[in-house]
């Protein structure tokens, strides 16, 4: 076994000014695929469901998807995040890390 | 087996390729309009900077379409296009797929950012020029035809040709050699590029009739004269040695789009 960084984003689908999602889950996850083969990073998404409190104190429920992501840096990372928090106009993007085990068989 | 990608299938109206195609083309369309809007500032600011570019490179007189793109070359790897004036080739994190010559302020970039500040900054001067997607091949072992697109480069008029130009790797100058095939001017290198129409297709909105209008144009230019390579390399010494001679001005140039360039930089690297 390995030691290495597992990181996982949280990426609520829900407009952050119109508090709807402006399009289906299929279609961020198409986005997600393509900006991650373009910046060379190999993941695994999963699609599930949410809730979150938005600056203003609203409470939304909503789709949404985790994004894990293992032996990039942490500046990969980051400019991804913010990335997507740009384009899917996010109040914020939850970012994990954690120190995991793993092997290849 | 045939890939998507081999051009004898799609040209011939293969639906299985123009299907995967027409589905990459949306998720393209997609990341398009939602970074039009996520990076409208950051875009505003860029296209500004292409503006200012364009204006330096316009007050150097340089009289062709080679020339210019040697300069765009020169002023790239040199750092004055680059927020802190260091420059890495490779592979970017840091792009817009709607202005893809970005990375290069942020002081990285591969063939396709080249590319895209060269077309740029060259359309800006009112030259024509045209990115070429192709694959690179070194080895004649492999059929390129089933091969994707791993390569982009520009078409510029020079003379009465059409030329690939390379600012990405060594200003390499390349020829018509057939209507899908590239070859450096150079007899030093095998190397051919492979025109791609598909990722045309996809990354510029091509349509099928464009393509073969390409082809047609591609073709009646392999039978053109074109420059000797000696002929080039006179002119990259030449064009160089101007250039060496206007540091100065590149300098100013630098320090007058510092902070343009940082705030671009901030932008894109979620600063």
């Amino acid at each position: 076994m390995e030691t290495c960084d597992k990181y996982s984003l949280y990426i609520g689908l829900n407009d952050k000014d119109t508090l709807e999602q402006m399009m289906p889950t299929k279609r961020f996850i198409k986005i997600i695929s393509k900006i991650c083969k373009s910046q060379n990073i190999g993941f695994s998404i999963k699609s599930m469901n949410g809730g979150y409190i938005h600056n203003s104190g609203i409470y939304t429920f909503e789709n949404s998807i985790e994004l894990s992501i293992f032996g990039v840096t942490k500046e990969q990372i980051m400019t991804l995040a913010k990335k997507l928090k740009k384009i899917f106009n996010q109040e914020s993007i939850i970012v994990i890390k954690e120190k995991v085990e793993t092997s290849f068989v | 087996m045939a890939s998507i990608y081999n051009e004898d299938l799609y040209l011939n109206g293969n639906k299985g390729s123009l299907i995967e195609f027409e589905l990459m083309r949306k998720t393209r369309n997609d990341i398009l309009a939602l970074e039009l809007i996520g990076y409208k500032n950051t875009i505003e600011n860029y296209d500004f900077f292409i503006e200012e570019a364009a204006k330096l490179i316009k007050s150097l007189n340089l009289d062709s379409s080679l020339a210019i793109s040697l300069a765009i070359s020169y002023l790239i790897k040199n750092g004055y296009f680059t927020y802190n004036k260091e420059f890495t080739e490779d592979e970017t994190t840091t792009e817009l797929l709607n202005r893809e010559g970005i990375s290069i302020i942020a002081g990285e970039g591969c063939c396709r950012n080249f590319s895209d500040i060269q077309m740029s900054i060259m359309n800006r001067l009112d030259y024509k020029t045209k990115k070429f997607y192709c694959y690179h091949q070194t080895t004649f072992l492999a059929s390129p035809k089933n091969e994707e697109a791993n390569h982009v480069l520009n078409l510029i008029e020079y003379k009465g040709n059409l030329y690939g130009i390379d600012i990405y790797n060594y200003n390499l100058l390349y020829r018509f050699a057939n209507k899908f095939s590239l070859v450096s001017i150079s007899k030093l290198t095998n190397d051919k590029l492979r025109y791609k129409p598909y990722c045309e297709m996809i990354r510029e909105n091509t349509s099928m009739k464009e393509i073969f209008d390409n082809l047609n144009l591609f073709e009646s230019c392999k039978n053109r004269p074109f420059i000797y390579s000696q002929d080039y390399e006179k002119i990259q010494f030449e064009i160089n040695k101007k250039l060496e001679k206007e540091n100065d001005r590149f300098d100013a140039f630098h320090e007058r789009t510092k902070k343009l360039k940082k705030e671009i930089y901030n932008d894109i690297k979620g600063k």
